[in-house]
């Protein structure tokens, strides 16, 4: 009697232990809070750093988990354990986020469409920024710095300021021309300066206050003799035909 | 040189004790026995440890996480130290204190007062009629024991961080399972099994071992623990090389 009562308790013991152990599994993996939750299919073409068990958002509050992948004809089928409240339609965009620019951890953002017909299949986009890629980009961009030649900016300096040299002397050159005449111009200028300066009749007829005064009295005595002819004609043409 | 010898008897001692012919109709009996003795013996034991090494995880790791880092962690740092590390280590040292030392003290009894003697004159062979029940029910047992005491402890970390800290039991079960691999628990289940065979094989080997009377007895059983407890953090090292390392 008393050795059942014992091999009862260590049965019990071993069942105890085996549930306590399935409990602990499922509570572990995270699949407790999977019970109300259907399943929706996401194709992707790339599913980098996605790990089961990452969280679903939609509108920002986690409603579901990612529970495995599959590949299926060149693209990877992630299905979707999302709350079974959350009708997505068939116009939402599904996207992989990642939750800090650095880290690896990836998060699933649901985007709720419009339409009126819920789905559950959809084509979903990795919006990861992919460091990687973005560090080799950087590199290659280095690399086109790395072969451009510094020579052949020198090169081209130089021929700039040979082609600018030349151009300088040809104009130099053609206004050599022009200087000879303006410099003839200006010494016959200063020549006619000189004359009117100097003691020769021109510069005495220039200078003379007596000339002036004389010219002015002939004009005076002109005016007045051309007035006298127009009041009395008779008194100087006397006009006889026979 | 002793040293060696020992470790050799020792390696000796555990292939005579395992790889001997048996059945199981003859032995399941005292497998059951072993098994209420090490796993039913132990549980209260166990439960009130888990429970304290459960709370003490959460306190400690509090007091160095919040305030610097966001509290879903304390649930991912306080659940992978309980599987990996606490909870099989923690459950194989109260074991192999309280059944190594029992074991040991009742073979070495037997021994002194020629039971064993007795067996082998009765074509029994005491190797598996004493260590190889030992051995299977403290395989079998430490697993059980370890599992409960998992449990036992992230619920009373998970009670005691929604009570006392401040971080609601959904955000501690969600640290505890976003960053949960399924390895982190098998890991450390494969450990107890190793441990289960240290803590048992020792606490034979050193009851076969007496000679002389009661003072060797309590020594042999002293031995035992200490013996036990040493290879259990050697294997525990060796097991987390391989595993996790």
């Amino acid at each position: 009697m008393k050795n059942r009562f014992r091999d009862f308790l260590v049965g019990i013991f071993v069942i105890a232990g085996v549930v306590i152990f399935v409990i602990l599994y499922i509570w572990l993996t995270g699949r407790i809070s999977m019970r109300n939750t259907y399943d929706v299919k996401v194709y992707f073409d790339d599913v980098s750093g996605l790990k089961i068990g990452d969280p679903v958002l939609v509108f920002g509050l986690e409603k579901g988990k990612v529970k495995s992948f599959k590949i299926e004809n060149d693209k990877v089928l992630v299905i979707l354990g999302v709350d079974r409240k959350i009708l997505l339609p068939e116009d939402s965009r599904i996207v992989i986020r990642s939750v800090s620019y650095m880290g690896a951890d990836r998060y699933i953002k649901i985007t709720m469409g419009k339409s009126n017909k819920d789905a559950k299949v959809f084509y979903g986009v990795n919006e990861t920024l992919d460091l990687e890629a973005l560090v080799l980009q950087f590199d290659s961009l280095a690399r086109v710095f790395k072969s451009f030649k510094p020579p052949d900016l020198d090169k081209t300096i130089n021929r700039l300021f040979s082609e600018v040299n030349r151009n300088i002397k040809i104009l130099s050159e053609s206004m050599k021309t022009p200087t000879e005449k303006i410099d003839n111009l200006l010494a016959r200028l200063d020549s006619v300066t000189a004359l009117l300066k100097g003691e020769g009749t021109v510069a005495k007829l220039l200078k003379s206050d007596e000339l002036y005064n004389d010219i002015k009295k002939t004009n005076t005595a002109l005016q007045d003799l051309i007035e006298d002819i127009k009041a009395n004609p008779k008194k100087y043409i006397q006009i006889k035909v026979f | 040189m002793n040293l060696f010898s020992k470790i050799g008897n020792f390696a000796i001692f555990l292939g005579r004790s395992i790889f001997i012919p048996w059945h199981i109709r003859t032995t399941k009996e005292r497998i059951y026995e072993q098994v209420h003795n090490v796993g039913i013996g132990s549980l209260p034991i166990i439960i009130i440890i888990a429970a304290f090494v459960g709370l003490v995880t959460t306190v400690q790791t509090s007091y160095q996480l919040i305030g610097s880092v966001p509290r879903y962690l304390l649930g991912s740092t306080v659940g992978r130290m309980v599987v990996i590390e606490l909870g099989p280590v923690l459950t194989a040292l109260m074991v192999s204190g309280r059944c190594a030392s029992s074991m040991a003290a009742e073979i070495g009894t037997m021994r002194v007062t020629e039971q064993i003697d007795a067996l082998e004159v009765m074509a029994i062979d005491p190797y598996r009629f004493l260590s190889l029940p030992r051995i299977i029910g403290t395989v079998i047992s430490m697993p059980l024991l370890c599992i409960i005491a998992e449990f036992d402890a992230l619920l009373f970390g998970g009670l005691y961080a929604h009570y006392f800290l401040n971080v609601p039991f959904s955000v501690f079960n969600y640290g505890l399972t976003h960053y949960f691999f399924i390895r982190d628990l098998f890991g450390g289940l494969v450990k107890t099994f190793f441990f289960g065979l240290v803590i048992s094989t020792a606490g034979c080997y050193f009851g076969f071992q007496v000679t002389g009377g009661a003072r060797e007895v309590g020594r042999s059983a002293t031995y035992a623990v200490v013996v036990s407890s040493i290879l259990i953090l050697i294997l525990d090292f060796l097991i987390a090389l391989v595993v996790f390392g």
